[in-house]
């Protein structure tokens, strides 16, 4: 069946948000795992503008929090200044909008006469007026509204004009906030769930929370999108790593379809046998994977040598990488089983045997804190004393 | 631990003795009886025996001049430091004292206690398992120990020290010295390869006191520092999320408040609108219900002015009737009258025909002229009535007119109110516009005033940016300043630095040099050299590298004196070099020096100095460099930092200036628009409202404007009013008019002049004619009764004649009177209908006159005006309150209120909502969450790396505790050195020791048999003595001790003594050993015997001392038998 005229794709967008160039990832103790998730967010630019040009889009519409402070570094503008620079979209504008992480202030980055702004090309237009009106092709027009605070009550799609009688065009809304919608949702920037009604909107197009999805989650016309952060941050974020390209046909009807674009999988994981910690140790995609690990079982004191071989395998060392791209450890659940530590160290000498036998008595004691540093004393005597040997 | 010097004065047999010791093998020998054991125990006084004590009266002098016995010790300890302790063991209180004095050199010595504190100093440096003096129990005599008596044993009890052990010490610090000392033998290689990597793990996490390591690259400091710093992070966003959620919730709370505030505001102002509009319809309906109620009045006057006229008009049809009916009656009674008349006559010619007398006549002349008088009478009384009635008519006419002008005198007054209704109105509106003018002037003159201070703020923005700007230029050449003086210094710090050896490098060259030094120390001792010449030749002598002789002509004899070395050439013929010392000491100084030209120099000579201490002093002057080069660094970070602070002040500056740019142009718009306006008094107005005068001035704007709408509201009302009062008013003109020319008709026609009081000459024309009508009754009683008078003096024939005349004239009279009655009537029917017929013409007219179409059109237009109001909810609900001005100002101070509340509401939320820009929000709270999570981490980590610390210290104690508590065997350890020295001294014969943990010699293994303890017993006392020095020895080298043997071998064979002196060679290496011998050939050859007192050999590890040399007894000397 062959589509009508009135099918006709008229409009095409690629909607991103949430790149959050330069964010830090304290909580990864390595540093060179956390400079490969910061580095992350400006590496995955590339495949956002490589699907801008594949999908051959009329408009980038990039909805806030693009920076992860109001004043970044040069070293996280630069990057995206030197892509956006090399592309030449004379008619395909990109559309930068300031959110409540990069809100737009008067010393901020958007700033007006700032070193970004004057490297921009001019076919990329910051978001500087509440609303920035502009024309798009296929009788389309944008309305976007920037943050200028880091932290807001208003409803920002209220300064977005309401269809008026007649006004057929096809009107694109650009937000950045919150809506209503998720539990223990902050009220920043609160988003009506029906703006885009309200308004007249054929497809608003927000930014803030970091995974895909529609607001509310079963409607579709008009779509309300959050595209979600292109590379996620966060161990929490359901459908993270996507971007939305969004076609608009001559009776105003929107398809959206995501699309990923992440390098990285973010993934937690329980261990609680040897078998299990030996399987993931022999899993080969985790490469690519951030991979949160909890290891919690109790092991006698061979098993205990080989889970921490098999940990720094995981992990890697100053010397070696690991074979998880970006591991975050928790090990405090792993546990060295005392009650047969003396089987394993019966060819020790006399005094050797001697401490093994004082420190199981230590790591059976009911103080845990004692116990921890005698079971982890035992663990150390009985690695030594086989190296010893 | 050494002895340097021993001085004895009156100790026993010595007299006084002073005796020097070498730091190797001590040799003191001398004859029997000299004194040489009271050397021995004179050092185990000055070490263990308080004076005063019972032991110490055992060293009372043989001599009794001798005076109190004295013996002063200087030991070095195992810190190399010096103790010189000095006691007298007098008999007398005064003469027992004790003084301890210690040095760092050896040569100026400091007091450091005395008395009884000195023996309890010693015990405890000595370590030796002494407890300290008078203790309880302690046990009395010479205190002793298992190692007093292992280093200080007694000559007569050589073996002894094999039935003892350390279980009879009276402290256990003899035990913790020896299990220290004897660790190092004790430990099994695994274990110690354990205790080993344990310990290096401690060391790198704790400091030598067992505290963790704090200084820098410490993990602790590491983890701890990230632990802090993130947690002050934490801290800090804590602080932002809390400030955010404050400023947040109060935004979200103002922004409620003044969501209510407007709620509020826009009830007050629906409230006051509604009021208004209430109240206004109700004055609306007011005026239509009044305007109804004239337009029903007029018309109602109007119809009751029609039913006047009908009426009117109606009263003169009946008059008409009456006066036609009077006219007829008139008639039938004239022709009544004309008959009566005639019975008259005929009455009277019958009476005059009765009478015919005079009297009569007279009478009847009377009684005609009473009669007459009394018909003109009822001709007064009829007109006085008609003038009355008239003037009664004219008085209501008259009242009408004055009701008419009353009416149009309130219509004009109420005119003449809505008149100045309107004017007032007109006057408020004016006021209004002036008003509203000058709001909106206030408001102009505010926002030139702040953009006239914002063109102001602007240029001092500029100037500061100019400031910063100069400032940051200053810091950046000063920052290049530095960072051009570091780098000069930094190439100068590298290119020397390049020139040193490494740390390594030049430790081990110090090592070297020390070594040197020390290999020097030990060579020398001393040589002569005698050259005796026999000829001349040219010579050239250096002795320890001075040269003695130069170039001198050789002849004869020439003896030099030199301590380590000498060359001698001769001539051109011979160069001869001559060094003192053993030749392994001398070689291994010769090994030294040529890893001294191999190893160091060229190091040396690269960094251009000559000794090991230049290079240091180099590397503290190149880290004093490096100090200076931080210095630098830090100085130019700091000018930039500063630098950078400027400058991004000054585009701070900058950025505010352009900001502020736009106020300025707007400034001088606004100034254009206030032109010629009191600028003075605006700035009072402005400076009055205060800092929120904007938002004053705009409430002050809008509360004029409703002002201004309201006065032109009210304007519009009064016009209405007016216009309402002008009707009424023309309406009252012509009713006034009309009436007036009634009332004056009436009085015209009652003969009254116009212009006159009608109202006065209507009461009295009233009057007048009441009172002639009183006068005429009056007068017709009087006439009636005269005539009744002449009546009654007629005779009854007259009287019956006159009575029929009289009935005639009666019947006449009466038809007469009905006659005149009628005609009277018929007049004042006549009258009564002229002035019925002028009353209703009158009122015809007025009616005429009135605009009767127009009020019914007015009435129907009121009717309809208010009919509207029947279904207005506003104002027809039944039982409503009325709407009064007061519940309108009321409504309207409460809409001014709840605006107040709004603006004030708006003015705090839109504050609130600036500091929304200087708060983190949602970023913030996703920072602190991932931050917190670092923080977490950083803390798990720290936990880990103190329980792995701990973990390590844990086991390293744990194998020190099992070490130390037995599972190492202190006998064991001991036993092996001393069996291996036992078996290489018996050749095989006795191949071990067995010692209990205590050090007590259980038994002995003798080559090829079962090891038993009756071996040991059945030893030789030579054998038994060599065993028990053997085990001294080895104990005294383990704690690196001096140790005494006073003849303890004199019952060892030559070969075995042989080996002995050659081990105690060996063991005087590394420990003092001081040997007290009478036979000094069993330990020294025949050309070590000393020449003088003491005489140093073996490159000063061998003292040789002649005790008769050093010791002076009392009495006689003995005498050597050789």
């Amino acid at each position: 069946m062959s589509p009508a005229p009135e099918d006709d794709v008229v409009l095409k967008l690629l909607h991103t948000a949430d790149w959050h160039l330069g964010r830090r990832f304290p909580g990864f103790v390595r540093e060179d795992a956390e400079r490969k998730l910061t580095r992350a967010r400006v590496d995955v630019l590339e495949r956002i503008f490589g699907l801008a040009e594949r999908y051959e889009v009329d408009a980038v519409l990039c909805a806030g929090d693009l920076f992860d402070v109001p004043s970044p570094l040069p070293e996280w503008w630069e990057p995206l200044v030197e892509q956006l620079v090399k592309r030449n979209w004379a008619l395909r504008p990109v559309f930068l909008l300031p959110g409540n992480h990069d809100p737009l202030l008067p010393d901020s980055i958007w700033a007006r006469g700032s070193k970004l702004r004057n490297a921009l090309p001019p076919w990329v237009h910051v978001v500087d007026a509440s609303p920035l009106e502009v024309p798009l092709v296929g009788n389309a027009v944008l309305y976007a509204v920037p943050c200028t605070s880091k932290a807001g009550q208003r409803d920002p799609t209220e300064l977005i004009p309401k269809r008026a009688a007649g006004d057929d065009r096809i009107r694109i809304g650009m937000v950045h906030g919150s809506t209503f919608d998720m539990k223990d949702c902050q009220t920043d920037f609160p988003i009506s769930r029906d703006a885009a009604i309200d308004r007249g909107l054929d497809y608003l197009a927000i930014g803030d929370t970091h995974g895909f999805r529609f607001v509310p989650a079963e409607r579709r016309e008009p779509p309300t999108v959050y595209p979600g952060a292109p590379e996620p941050t966060a161990f929490d974020e359901k459908d993270a790593g996507k971007v939305a390209l969004v076609f608009v046909n001559r009776r105003r009807k929107v398809t959206v379809q995501p699309e990923a674009v992440a390098t990285w999988t973010w993934e937690e994981r329980h261990i609680a046998t040897m078998a299990e910690l030996r399987d993931l140790r022999a899993r080969t995609d985790l490469d690519r994977r951030v991979l949160r690990l909890r290891v919690e079982m109790c092991v006698p004191a061979p098993e205990y040598e080989e889970a921490e071989r098999l940990l720094e395998d995981l992990e890697g060392t100053v010397a070696k990488h690991g074979r998880v791209g970006v591991l975050q450890l928790e090990r405090a659940g792993l546990v060295l089983e005392t009650s047969s530590i003396d089987v394993y160290c019966k060819d020790f000498p006399d005094v050797l045997r001697s401490a093994v036998e004082r420190l199981r008595e230590q790591a059976n004691t009911e103080d845990p804190a004692r116990a921890k540093v005698a079971e982890r004393a035992l663990f150390h005597l009985y690695r030594l004393g086989r190296k010893a040997s | 631990m050494r002895f340097v010097k021993l001085v004895v004065k009156s100790f026993q047999a010595i007299e006084s003795a002073e005796i020097e010791l070498g730091r190797g093998l001590n040799v003191l020998y001398g004859p029997n009886d000299l004194g040489k054991s009271t050397v021995a125990s004179a050092i185990r006084a000055a070490l263990l025996v308080m004076p005063g004590t019972a032991e110490a009266s055992r060293y009372r002098p043989w001599f009794a001049d001798g005076g109190a016995p004295e013996v002063t010790l200087t030991l070095v300890d195992d810190d190399d430091r010096y103790w010189r302790v000095k006691k007298s063991f007098g008999a007398s209180g005064a003469q027992a004292k004790s003084d301890l004095a210690t040095s760092k050199d050896g040569v100026a010595f400091v007091h450091d206690s005395d008395g009884r504190a000195v023996d309890e100093q010693l015990r405890k440096l000595l370590g030796w398992g002494i407890p300290s003096p008078g203790g309880k129990g302690a046990p009395r005599g010479l205190p002793t120990s298992f190692l007093a008596n292992v280093l200080l044993g007694e000559q007569s009890n050589v073996e002894s020290i094999l039935a003892q052990s350390t279980e009879g010490d009276g402290a256990s610090s003899g035990k913790e010295r020896l299990r220290k000392a004897l660790a190092g033998l004790a430990e099994d290689p695994w274990f110690k390869r354990v205790l080993t990597e344990a310990q290096k793990k401690v060391d790198a996490y704790f400091t030598p006191a067992g505290q963790r390591k704090r200084g820098k690259g410490s993990p602790f400091i590491q983890a701890s520092d990230l632990v802090k710093a993130r947690g002050e992070k934490l801290d800090e966003l804590r602080r932002g999320v809390e400030e955010s959620r404050a400023v947040e919730e109060n935004v979200r709370t103002l922004r409620e408040r003044s969501l209510a505030a407007r709620e509020a505001c826009d009830e007050a102002t629906r409230e006051l609108a509604t009021l208004r509009q209430a109240y206004a319809r109700a004055a609306e309906r007011t005026r239509a219900e009044e305007k109804l109620a004239r337009a029903t009045a007029e018309v109602e006057a109007l119809d009751q002015r029609a039913n006047e006229v009908a009426e009117a008009e109606r009263e003169a049809k009946r008059l008409e009737g009456v006066v036609a009916s009077a006219a007829e009656r008139v008639v039938e009674a004239s022709a009544l009258a004309v008959s009566a008349e005639e019975a008259v006559r005929a009455a009277e010619d019958a009476l005059r025909a009765a009478a015919g007398e005079d009297g009569a006549r007279q009478r009847e002349v009377n009684r005609a002229n009473l009669q007459r008088e009394r018909a003109e009478l009822a001709t007064k009384k009829v007109e006085a009535e008609k003038r009355r009635d008239a003037a009664a008519a004219a008085q209501k006419l008259a009242q009408s007119a004055k009701d008419a002008g009353e009416e149009k005198t309130r219509a004009l007054e109420d005119l003449a109110n809505a008149q100045s209704g309107e004017e007032g109105a007109r006057a408020v509106l004016t006021e209004a516009e002036g008003d509203l003018a000058l709001a909106r002037s206030i408001v102009a003159y505010g926002q030139w005033h702040a953009a006239e201070a914002a063109a102001n703020h602007a240029l001092a923005a500029r100037d500061r940016a100019e400031s910063e700007r100069a400032r940051s230029k200053a810091k950046e050449a000063a920052a290049s300043e530095y960072e051009a003086r570091a780098i000069s210094l930094e190439a100068e710090a590298t290119a020397a630095r390049a020139l040193l050896p490494d740390p390594a490098l030049t430790k081990r060259i110090e090592d070297l040099f020390q070594r040197i030094a020390m290999a020097e120390a030990s060579l020398g001792g001393g040589f002569s050299i005698v050259l005796k010449g026999t000829g001349k030749a040219a010579l050239h002598v250096t002795t320890d590298g001075e040269q003695v002789v130069g170039g001198t002509m050789l002849d004869g004899k020439l003896v030099l004196e030199a301590d380590k070395m000498a060359s001698v050439g001769i001539a051109d013929l011979l160069d001869v070099e001559i060094v003192a010392g053993a030749a392994e000491k001398r070689h291994e100084l010769e090994r030294l020096r040529e890893r001294w030209a191999n190893e160091a120099l060229p190091f040396l000579k690269r960094a251009g100095v000559e000794a090991p201490l230049a290079l240091r002093e180099k590397k503290t002057a190149l880290d004093a460099l490096d100090a200076k080069l931080v210095q630098l660094r830090s100085d130019a970070r700091q000018h930039r930092t500063e630098a950078a602070a400027a400058e991004a002040a000054a585009t701070l500056e900058d950025q505010r200036r352009a900001m502020l740019d736009a106020s300025a142009r707007e400034a001088s718009v606004l100034e254009a628009k206030l032109g010629a306006q009191d600028r003075a008094l605006l700035a009072q107005y402005v400076e009055r409202l205060g800092p929120q005068w904007k938002e004053q001035a705009d409430a002050l704007v809008s509360a004029k404007e409703e002002s201004l709408a309201d006065a032109r509201g009210k304007l519009e009302n009064a016009r209405s009013a007016r216009e309402m009062a002008q009707y009424r008013a023309a309406d009252a003109e012509k009713l006034d008019t009309s009436a007036r020319a009634a009332a004056e008709g009436a009085l015209a026609a009652l003969g009254q002049r116009k212009g006159k009081s009608p109202a006065g000459a209507l009461v009295k024309l009233l009057d007048e004619a009441r009172t002639e009508l009183d006068t005429v009754a009056a007068r017709v009683l009087v006439v009636d009764t005269e005539l009744g008078a002449l009546e009654r003096e007629a005779s009854e024939k007259v009287n019956a004649a006159k009575a029929n005349v009289e009935r005639a004239e009666a019947s006449r009279d009466a038809a007469m009177a009905g006659r005149a009655g009628l005609v009277q009537i018929q007049e004042a029917a006549r009258a009564d209908l002229q002035r019925a017929l002028g009353r209703a013409e009158a009122l015809r007219k007025a009616l005429e006159g009135a605009d009767r179409a127009g009020s019914e059109q007015r009435l129907a237009e009121a009717k309809e005006a208010f009919a509207v109001y029947a279904s207005d909810s506003l104002v027809s609900r039944p039982g409503a309150p009325g709407i009064t001005a007061d519940d309108v100002t009321a409504a309207e101070a409460r809409e001014a209120e709840a605006k107040s509340k709004l603006d004030e509401c708006k003015a705090e939320a839109s504050h609130a909502e600036g500091a929304l820009t200087k708060v983190g929000g949602a970023g913030v709270r996703d920072e602190l969450l991932r931050s917190r999570e670092a923080y977490d981490l950083a803390k798990e980590r720290q936990h880990d790396l103190e329980v792995d610390a701990d973990a390590w210290r844990l086991l390293r104690e744990t194998l020190e505790e099992v070490e130390k508590e037995g599972s190492t065997h202190l006998g064991k350890s001991l036993a092996a050195p001393v069996s291996s020295r036992l078996a290489d001294l018996s050749r095989g014969r006795y191949s071990g020791l067995r010692l209990d943990q205590h050090l007590r010699a259980e038994a002995m293994d003798v080559a090829a048999a079962k090891a038993s303890d009756d071996v040991l017993e059945a030893l030789s006392v030579g054998t038994r003595d060599q065993v028990a020095t053997l085990l001294r020895l080895t104990v005294a080298e383990q704690l690196k001790s001096a140790i005494v043997l006073d003849d303890h071998l004199v019952h060892t064979d030559p070969e075995r003594l042989e080996w002995f002196r050659d081990t105690l060679r060996s063991v005087a290496l590394g420990t003092q050993v001081i040997v007290i011998t009478c036979r000094p050939h069993d330990y020294l050859g025949a050309f070590d015997l000393s020449q003088g007192a003491t005489r140093d050999l073996a490159g000063g590890m061998m003292r040789v001392i002649d005790a008769t040399k050093v010791i002076r007894r009392f009495g006689p000397a003995p005498t050597s038998r050789r």
